[in-house]
């Protein structure tokens, strides 16, 4: 065997359990009247502005969705979660919003790592994403995979444990609400406007929370 | 009903460990410390809105922070024996001195190749008393059903209360972040690391035996 030549036949790297994350640019032509009509309408929500905490930002109610300013808004983001059901192979299922509400982060605000919990997709649609390089970060959600994290020679998708997300005006990015993410100090001088939003499947528990297989022994209801 | 006994067990805790230095001590010791930090720190570089500044991870390697190490050492070997592994000794692979400004926060992270993670408190302000742990179990959160009050069995994270001259120490890979400096003073803390000496070469070969002896030759 040894000093051999190796006579290897194939390689392969399988990339399995991806997370997946969606990313839909509206064209200008939709996003620039609608971000309009939103930023006018979430000032207008948002006026006076209550004083908060360093660092903190402001958020609006939860049931934008149930507001018409926000109709337009809301056809538009459940256009994008329909498209990612399907990619899913989810799409017999229906989607409802369960809570959509406006923020805005002022310079030096950031938005802490968390999660959506009891909703299947989250996502967050940018009004105004801001000049530079704006962005929502996104952590692995297999922290043990990164209890040894010797330094690569260069950092990547593969071996980090984060990754950011470019935003910009228009853009929608979706994620399922497991997946952690947070949102980094706003370095711009200029507030960052966006719309959070979670779907949920109806009846959840009353259409899906019971078994998926059956017995091997069949069981009579009692009589 | 004819139920005996009920019982809950908390079964995989994860283990935070808290110790705070006698008053007259951590006086005298932060006294020392701050000075330390001061004069590493002056003048200070420009920073982003909202960042902090971090020495260099390498103060375990100055003089002036030996009885420092010692005692962060004393109190990782305390972490150990609780853990049944005081047969391991221990070194600082990292240290250093961070100071948050009014608005500076540290967001969520874990310390990669180290064993055991740790932060002592030289000087906080109120209004910036705290460092919150996030639930390593990131499934136990998919479901949150609102609970009539928020508690260490119910939420997903954990608070702990800091102040001068309190040592905390932690598993290196647990979540840990250090929320937004509300006070109008700065926030002066000293963070390590600390790992097993030749962990790979102690640790990493299989710890059973397989049912086929084999010797060695030599």
């Amino acid at each position: 065997m040894a000093g051999e030549q190796p006579k290897i036949s194939k390689v392969e790297v399988q990339e399995i359990f991806p997370t997946p994350l969606w990313i839909v640019d509206l064209d200008p032509a939709t996003s620039r009247p609608l971000n309009d009509a939103l930023r006018e309408e979430i000032e207008r929500l948002l006026t006076p502005r209550p004083a908060i905490p360093k660092g903190a930002n402001w958020q609006t109610a939860q049931d934008l969705h149930e507001s018409p300013k926000f109709a337009r808004l809301c056809e538009v983001v459940t256009m994008a979660a329909r498209g990612a059901m399907r990619w899913w192979g989810l799409e017999a299922h229906p989607l409802v919003i369960t809570g959509c509400w406006a923020n805005i982060n002022p310079p030096g605000a950031h938005h802490p790592r968390h999660t959506h919990p009891n909703n299947l997709l989250s996502g967050t649609y940018y009004i105004q994403a801001g000049p530079d390089a704006a962005e929502i970060v996104v952590s692995d959600p297999r922290p043990q995979a990164h209890v040894l994290m010797p330094r690569p020679t260069q950092f990547n998708a593969r071996n980090t444990n984060s990754l950011s997300v470019k935003v910009q005006d228009g853009r929608i990015v979706l994620f399922p609400s497991w997946l952690q993410h947070h949102v980094v100090s706003n370095q711009s001088a200029l507030e960052r406007m966006s719309v959070a939003f979670n779907f949920m499947i109806p009846h959840y528990t009353e259409t899906l929370s019971a078994p998926m297989w059956k017995g091997n022994v069949a069981t009579r209801k009692a009589e | 009903m004819t139920i005996e006994r009920s019982e809950m067990r908390q079964v995989f805790p994860t283990p935070l460990w808290i110790v705070d230095l006698k008053p007259d001590a951590a006086r005298a010791l932060n006294g020392k410390l701050m000075a330390e930090i001061t004069a590493l720190a002056t003048p200070r570089p420009a920073v982003p809105k909202g960042a902090n500044w971090q020495t260099d991870p390498v103060l375990h390697k100055l003089p002036q922070f030996a009885e420092f190490v010692s005692l962060i050492e004393m109190a990782a070997r305390g972490a150990l024996r609780s853990m049944r592994l005081e047969k391991y000794s221990m070194f600082v692979t990292g240290c250093w001195a961070n100071i948050n400004p009014p608005g500076g926060v540290n967001s969520s992270h874990t310390h990669p190749n180290n064993f055991l993670s740790g932060v002592y408190y030289v000087s906080i302000p109120q209004g910036a008393d705290r460092i919150e742990f996030l639930d390593p179990r990131p499934q136990a959160s998919v479901l949150m059903p609102q609970p009539e009050e928020f508690n260490l069995l119910n939420g997903n994270s954990a608070t702990i209360e800091v102040r001068d001259g309190r040592l905390v120490l932690f598993p290196g890979w647990l979540v840990h972040q250090v929320p937004v400096n509300a006070s109008s003073e700065e926030r002066v803390s000293i963070a390590f690391n600390l790992m097993f000496h030749q962990f790979g070469e102690t640790a990493s070969a299989p710890l059973w035996k397989g049912r086929i002896p084999i010797k060695l030759p030599g």
